[in-house]
């Protein structure tokens, strides 16, 4: 080439390769980094929802198998509501009484108590593995923040699995034959009412000549004497204190209830 | 020769180029200055193509994560609808727990002590008393319980009169084939004078055994395991032992001591 030209020539490679690095490395690669970026962003979230997916499937199957089961709800209503009925108790307890006729000499109502309930490591609980695929959130892409709460936040604590469930005692005694005390204790634990568990059951046999029972007739050979601690369960336990009647008002005292005598006896 | 030449028949001689020299080089630099700058502009319109080829790449890579990112909300979302499923587990495994904390030391009392009571005969053998220590919620019944007998879900003890040490024997034998009794044995035995009769008195012991128990309350399906023998394998295991592996009920600290 001319070497008057050469300077040019070069200038003009200088100035092409100048534009081409500017325009490569400023310009276009950025651009091109940014979308390999998104593309790979995109891959993270398709990866992502493709396990949401198999979460939800495994959702739906969980689901599938619980509606595949009967529903412990009526037993549970059943058998450990959140209120203990006082008057039902009381006239199951009359009526069984009457029913076989046994003389009920005593009822205890004891205060009630907790049950410590039973353990199990929460791993072996099915709520555990549900609460673990609500687990995975979303993948956000770069520069942008989620709101996303999960909703189901917490596995199942470790200890009880039950923790509020309460037993009421009930102390019964009651005397008469042997045929009607078994009598009794069969229509007590009848299965279409609430459970009343019988637990400790002390028997003793009243032998005629045994001394009196108030209430009671005589003694028989055969007879006997059970006294036994029964126990209503109640689950998720009401306190709510109700009172059905309005706002007390002025009552006036009438005759005096505080008297003892033929007037009071016990029919 | 140029054209003019040939039509006067002018002579054929070398043409002469009389363009100062000085005027063609500045031509043949204004030439290449034309062509080093459209060089340039074609660099830059490269550039430019570039540009908006990566511009495009990068509008759909956004809009290719745009959908992406929107298919999965929806699959979050549709996922989230199922959160009831948690809820409605955790209520399953605490109806399971409490209905077999309940209802799995339930005996059926008048059966069972029928069953008991069955075994003397009221001539040669009669009970004295009969004193039944079941399980409940809280645990096996309460009582004594002899280790070289083992250990069951509660104990009965009873005091009886017999006519003679042999029939003692017999109701004891009696009481031992007696379903949901087991290690049945006499504690205290004595001769006893009543009512002018010499009999032979017994005070015994019987463990209660599951197959005392009805059982009725264990969720026939259950989602958490819990079966009878696992319940009960728990709950009458030795406190020192290995604890198991597989899932199983195990009764709280409080629970296994118990207030019968």
């Amino acid at each position: 080439m001319n070497s008057r030209y050469a300077p040019i020539a070069a200038l003009t490679a200088l100035a092409v390769i100048v534009v081409l690095a500017l325009g490569w490395f400023l310009a276009i690669k950025p651009k091109f980094n940014d979308a390999a970026a998104l593309q790979a962003k995109a891959e993270e979230v398709e990866t992502n929802t493709a396990m949401i997916t198999t979460q939800t499937a495994k959702l739906a199957k969980y689901q599938t198998d619980l509606e595949a089961l009967a529903p412990l709800d009526d037993l549970i209503t059943a058998n450990a509501p959140t209120t203990l009925d006082i008057q039902a108790y009381r006239a199951r307890i009359f009526t069984a009484a009457k029913s076989a006729d046994v003389t009920l000499t005593e009822i205890a109502l004891s205060g009630s108590g907790v049950v410590a309930g039973w353990e199990i490591d929460p791993a072996a609980r099915p709520s555990t593995s549900i609460a673990k695929l609500f687990a995975t959130g979303p993948v956000v892409p770069e520069g942008t923040t989620s709101e996303y709460q999960a909703p189901v936040t917490q596995a199942p604590p470790q200890g009880a699995v039950v923790t509020d469930l309460t037993q009421v005692p009930v102390e019964i005694t009651i005397t008469g034959s042997y045929a009607n005390a078994m009598k009794f204790l069969r229509i007590l634990g009848k299965e279409d009412q609430q459970l009343f568990l019988v637990s400790d059951v002390q028997i003793d046999a009243r032998p005629q000549g045994s001394s009196e029972i108030p209430g009671a007739p005589d003694a028989e050979d055969g007879d006997i004497i059970v006294s036994f601690t029964g126990f209503f369960y109640l689950l998720h336990p009401d306190s709510t204190v109700v009172d059905d009647g309005g706002p007390l008002g002025p009552v006036s005292p009438g005759k005096s209830p505080f008297v003892s005598g033929d007037e009071y006896k016990t029919k | 020769m140029n054209p003019v030449a040939a039509k006067y028949g002018a002579p054929l001689l070398a043409s002469v180029n009389l363009v100062p020299k000085d005027i063609q080089e500045r031509r043949k630099m204004r030439a290449v200055r034309t062509l080093a700058i459209v060089v340039v502009l074609i660099a830059i319109g490269a550039v430019a193509v570039g540009y908006i080829a990566a511009l495009g790449a990068h509008a759909l890579a956004q809009s290719n994560l745009n959908d992406k990112v929107a298919q999965q909300t929806e699959a979050l979302n549709k996922r989230d609808s199922y959160a009831g499923v948690h809820t409605a587990y955790a209520t399953r495994e605490t109806q399971e727990f409490a209905l077999t904390q309940i209802g799995w030391g339930e005996v059926d009392m008048s059966s069972f002590i029928a069953a008991i009571a069955s075994q003397a005969d009221g001539k040669d053998a009669s009970f004295v008393s009969i004193t039944v220590l079941g399980p409940n919620a809280m645990g096996p019944g309460s009582g004594v319980q002899d280790l070289l007998f083992g250990a069951s879900v509660g104990t009965v003890h009873f005091s009886a009169t017999t006519s003679s040490s042999a029939q003692a024997s017999t109701l004891l034998a009696r009481l031992e084939a007696t379903p949901g009794l087991a290690a049945v044995r006499g504690n205290a035995e004595r001769i006893a004078t009543i009512k002018d009769g010499v009999y032979w008195t017994v005070e015994g012991t019987a463990l209660i055994t599951p197959n005392a128990l009805t059982g009725r309350l264990f969720p026939e399906e259950s989602v958490v395991g819990l079966v009878p023998d696992s319940v009960l394998d728990t709950l009458l295991r030795d406190p020192n032992a290995e604890p198991s592996p597989e899932p199983s009920a195990s009764p709280s600290p409080e629970a296994t001591e118990g207030e019968g």
